[in-house]
């Protein structure tokens, strides 16, 4: 017992604090998505997208509404969320991943794999998507791109419209960090 | 030794408390997205089920370009003519001033008939915890007539030529599939045409929306007429029709009994009744074009 038994105790204790204060959150993440075609382009953002990051399990999880995405035509957005990405019966989507080989202690900028499940459209889906992670004094900030297909996830394209939605679509994301407070 | 056994015991239990506390992210964060009513989106995807008005109007700064079409043959026709032997057409803009108001303008070829209408959005539809189960959205319009057509005789004095259809309607989308509405309607007709007949009239409509696929849906509507113009035969208008959304475009194909395209005059003077005979039914094709002004700039 006595004094080492001791140290154990409170490092255990920290361990369990630390857990706790490295919680950071994005409530206010942008997600883009582009599809480009020489018949038409189409793009809207998303700015109301939630993430929180573990910075000691080096684990991230995001998640947004369907809804929330603004298209520059009104009834773009009303075909989107009625007809391909059917967002009353799938109304968010979802990622949980981790950051393997994260850095913490690490200032500045690096360039990490994230991996994970991505749950959209009623379909989980493993994705790699590289990120660049800024560190400043603390403030965290990822952002990256990537491509999805539309296939894989099972959003249905009549055939008339083939030629104005793209097959892959491109994603662009940035989320800024603070510390995470319970509600 | 007592003191420090207590001493472990409190840290311990310190300890354990933020351990336990800890919880899956994902969790975490669906606390976190807000949980708020959503307005329904496309209870109705046009603004017509077939030939009547639905709940739905446009976003602002929306203009609608429609053209209605119909076809029909004369009854024991012996004529050549190719496709069909009649054919009538309504040529309309509509236009979103916000999102809960629109109004519209129109005018039919075969029965010269002008109309105009205002449709605003008392109540939205809206999901989720403490939404609103269902929409309702009033309609008021007018028609005048500016020739004869079939057995509706143009009044001398003019202000006899105007008709009016006031109408509540009130629908819910039941499933992401299935959505109906229900439409009080009350026609005043200035005509005094027939004057064993009342000049206003009272009906009900009853309209449904069935999503077949991510753009296809069937619809039909009928409106129940229940003091309906004596003086000629006259018929509650019915439709059945298919719906089909294509980006900016909407087009409805129909088989209608309705000769006209306005509310009153389709409602209160409908003199047909639905059946396959020539002269009866009529094959309608419409046509909208969805223009934005509201190009939102990021």
């Amino acid at each position: 017992m006595s004094k080492i038994t001791t140290l154990f105790f409170v490092f255990i204790c920290f361990l369990g604090y630390a857990q706790e204060e490295t919680r950071i959150i994005a409530r206010q993440g942008q997600v883009s998505f582009f599809s480009y075609t020489s018949v038409e382009n189409i793009e809207a953002t998303n700015n109301q997208v939630y993430s929180v990051i573990d910075l000691s399990e080096k684990e991230i999880a995001v998640s947004m509404l369907m809804r929330a995405f603004v298209f520059k035509k009104a009834l773009m957005e009303e075909h989107f969320n009625e007809s391909y990405v059917e967002s009353d019966i799938y109304p968010k989507l979802q990622f949980e991943g981790k950051i393997p080989d994260f850095d913490t202690s690490l200032e500045g900028s690096q360039t990490k794999v994230v991996k994970g499940d991505m749950t959209f459209h009623g379909i989980t889906k493993d994705v790699a998507i590289k990120t660049q992670i800024e560190n400043t004094a603390g403030n965290y900030v990822l952002t990256g791109n990537f491509e999805v297909g539309i296939v894989d996830y099972d959003i249905k394209v009549p055939g008339l419209l083939a030629p104005n939605i793209a097959k892959i679509i491109k994603i662009e994301f940035r989320f800024e960090y603070e510390p995470y407070e319970e509600k | 030794m007592k003191k420090n056994k207590a001493i472990y015991l409190l840290l311990m239990l310190i300890c354990a408390i933020p351990v336990t506390n800890s919880q899956d992210l994902i969790d975490l964060l669906d606390k976190e997205v807000p949980d708020d009513p959503q307005y329904t989106l496309a209870t109705f995807k046009a603004s017509r089920i077939t030939f009547g008005q639905s709940v739905e109007t446009r976003k602002a700064r929306i203009l609608e370009i429609n053209v209605i079409t119909k076809f029909w043959n004369t009854p024991n026709s012996q004529s050549q003519s190719f496709g069909a032997d009649r054919v009538s057409a309504r040529f309309g803009l509509e236009y979103a001033f916000t999102d809960r108001f629109t109004a519209g303008v129109g005018v039919a070829t075969f029965d010269g008939t002008f109309n105009g209408f205002g449709k605003y959005r008392i109540i939205r539809q809206k999901e989720g915890n403490k939404g609103t189960p269902f929409g309702i959205t009033f309609v008021q319009s007018a028609s005048y007539l500016t020739r004869s057509f079939n057995r509706l005789v143009l009044p001398e004095n003019s202000s006899e030529r105007f008709s009016f259809a006031s109408q509540l309607l009130i629908a819910r989308k039941f499933t992401p599939n299935f959505s109906l509405q229900l439409a009080p309607t009350y026609v005043h007709r200035r005509s005094q045409q027939f004057p064993e007949d009342d000049n206003d009239h009272f009906a009900l409509g009853i309209g449904a929306r069935y999503k077949l696929g991510g753009h296809v849906s069937i619809a039909s509507e009928y409106y129940y007429v229940a003091n309906p113009i004596n003086g000629v035969n006259t018929f509650g208008p019915f439709a059945l029709g298919v719906n089909w959304e294509v980006s900016d475009l909407i087009l409805q194909f129909t088989l209608t009994n309705t000769l006209s395209f306005d509310e009153a005059t389709v409602i209160s003077f409908s003199p047909k009744n639905f059946n396959f005979n020539n002269g009866n039914l009529h094959i309608g094709v419409s046509a909208t074009y969805v223009l934005h002004f509201n190009k939102k700039n990021k």
